[in-house]
């Protein structure tokens, strides 16, 4: 069976400064596949990378078994693909509700995601309906993004850090949301440093480092490996 | 939350369409004569602010579409004799055409670059205007541009006898408040949302799926047409079109008084039009040196209320307002 999602042997680079050295990993539909990995050894680049911000100069993107690598992002995004980067930075000027109206619209595909369904998801943010994205709380914007993300009707999500910077509580809300998710059969990868976070949602990891992966296996071989985890991810 | 109720309650474009009507009746020709200027103008500076506010597209040449109107109203009119109901719109047409071909190019650049091709198509436009003396009349300009027929005008209930110029001021005014809640209700549409997320980050709105080129090129595209508009009504006000109306100066202080009124609000250009104008007319009968008094002005502008003139207002109601409401509420 192809993958729904497939990178291979990727190299990404800023200008000079080359930050992906031969990514190569794959989803299959309904995997929630992690990407651990600490500061700065690509992981946001490789989000990056299959999204088409940050086009890659070497390998392909295999989305569905199609070459899509150096596509425009708004054509990725229209295949399928839906982002929620890690600045999660929402339309700041818009309401939530304009945020997710905005976000249907511009998808151009027909989605199973109402503004009501992802209400239904995200209760907080009914309420906040006529709030400008500007003045919601961190927590209270992650979940927009997302949401918002969820109006493009995406097949993959790609979600970058969702836990950073947000108080424990609200990290927990988040990870039962993207536990529903995954369970309603989205295929998700996560990006994240944080391995309880990750280890509790993913079915397989990924570990990143200087660019180049460097263990791939079931999420459940990490958690029971201690020695392994910490060898891996020594902070 | 109260800034919008603040702004959206009132209908503003009527109010002030209302209180504009009486100027013939009231002020003195003068009066008029500005109040034409200062509504052509306005119409010019909302039309810029489609892409400065609401897109975040700094053009450097917005001139040549208004340029562009007024030469095409102009040679329709003058040299083929066509009805000014039809080469009004057609002047629109023209213009949001060239805004097409020209824009194609400009939305592929972005930032600093995207000024300077819109610039670059603005001077290509004026040196047209400028040596093309066939169609254009060259530097001599193109004189004598016939008034429309506006008598009707005159025989509405109660306008009684007006002067022609009375009469084409009101024409002006009724076609910038139409053009004004068009452009309105376009800012307020999921198109004009669309627009707002471009400039919040083009990145952002690239990645949930927008088109960011082709809505640009959209938003550039209207503006081009609104300017022209704008441009076809000046050819008319001043009897010609001259290569001037399409020089860069004319690009520069359309964005002074677009920045002067305010970006983040539909009618701070309108209000930067209307204080350049007046300032220019009041100041210019005291000194010569107006110039250096409009470049003292903006300089106390931008560091005082970088928001512009309505920017201004807002935040001092705001402050009103908030002294005024009891601490505990």
């Amino acid at each position: 069976m192809t993958p729904l999602l497939a990178v291979e042997d990727i190299h990404t680079a800023y200008g000079l400064s080359r930050v992906l050295f031969g990514v190569s990993l794959e989803i299959a539909a309904g995997e929630c596949v992690c990407l651990l990995g600490r500061n700065g050894v690509g992981k946001t680049t490789t989000m990056r990378s299959i999204m088409g911000l940050t086009p890659p100069s070497r390998g392909r993107v295999l989305w569905q078994g199609r070459d899509i690598a150096g596509w425009a992002p708004h054509r990725v995004a229209r295949t399928g693909i839906g982002f929620v980067p890690e600045d999660r930075r929402i339309f700041a000027e818009l309401t939530v509700w304009e945020n997710l109206d905005v976000a249907g619209r511009a998808a151009g595909r027909r989605s199973r995601w109402t503004v009501e369904a992802v209400f239904e998801l995200f209760p907080v943010l009914r309420a906040l309906r006529d709030r400008r994205g500007g003045f919601l709380s961190g927590g209270e914007q992650q979940m927009l993004t997302i949401a918002r993300t969820l109006m493009g009707n995406p097949d993959l999500l790609l979600l970058d850090e969702p836990s950073e910077g947000l108080a424990p509580l609200v990290v927990e809300t988040l990870r039962v949301k993207i536990g529903e998710l995954k369970t309603q059969g989205l295929t998700i990868l996560l990006a994240e440093q944080g391995v309880d976070f990750s280890l509790a949602l993913a079915d397989r990891v990924y570990v990143l480092e200087k660019g180049a992966i460097r263990f791939s296996g079931a999420a459940a071989e990490l958690r029971a490996d201690k020695a392994l985890l910490h060898r891996l991810l020594s902070f | 939350m109260n800034r919008v109720a603040l702004g959206r309650s009132i209908p503003w474009t009527l109010v002030v369409f209302l209180i504009a009507v009486w100027v013939p009746a009231l002020g003195s020709r003068y009066d008029t004569f500005l109040g034409t200027q200062i509504a052509i103008d306005a119409l010019f500076v909302v039309s810029l602010n489609l892409l400065l506010g609401t897109t975040g597209l700094v053009s450097f040449g917005h001139a040549a579409y208004f340029g562009i109107g007024a030469y095409a109203c102009g040679i329709l009119m003058k040299t083929y004799g066509v009805p000014f109901v039809i080469a009004f719109p057609a002047a629109a047409l023209i213009a949001a055409f060239f805004a097409l071909i020209f824009g194609f190019f400009c939305v592929r650049l972005s930032a600093l670059y995207f000024a300077m091709l819109t610039l670059a198509f603005a001077q290509i436009v004026w040196a047209i205007c400028f040596k093309w003396n066939a169609v254009t009349g060259g530097d001599e300009g193109l004189p004598n541009i016939p008034y429309p027929k506006l008598d009707w005008i005159s025989s509405l209930p109660g306008l009684g006898d007006l002067s022609i110029a009375d009469e084409f001021y009101l024409l002006t005014i009724l076609m910038v408040a139409l053009s004004f809640a068009i452009l309105r209700q376009v800012i307020r549409s999921p198109f004009g949302r669309m627009l707002t997320t471009i400039r919040d980050n083009p990145e952002r709105a690239a990645f949930i799926g927008l088109n960011v080129r082709a809505y640009e090129l959209a938003a550039f595209v209207v503006a081009g047409g609104f300017a022209g508009l704008a441009g076809a009504l000046y050819g008319i006000f001043n009897r010609g079109a001259f290569a001037d109306y399409v020089f860069w100066s004319k690009s520069a202080e359309v964005l002074i008084m677009t920045i002067l009124g305010g970006i983040n609000y539909f009618w701070g250009p309108p209000v930067g039009a209307f204080a350049l104008v007046w300032l220019n007319q009041e100041i210019t009968s005291y000194t010569q040196y107006w110039p250096f008094v409009l470049g003292v002005v903006l300089l106390v502008l931008l560091f005082g209320f970088p928001g512009g003139i309505v920017g201004g207002l807002v935040a001092g109601y705001e402050r009103l307002r908030r002294m005024l409401r009891p601490r505990h509420a």
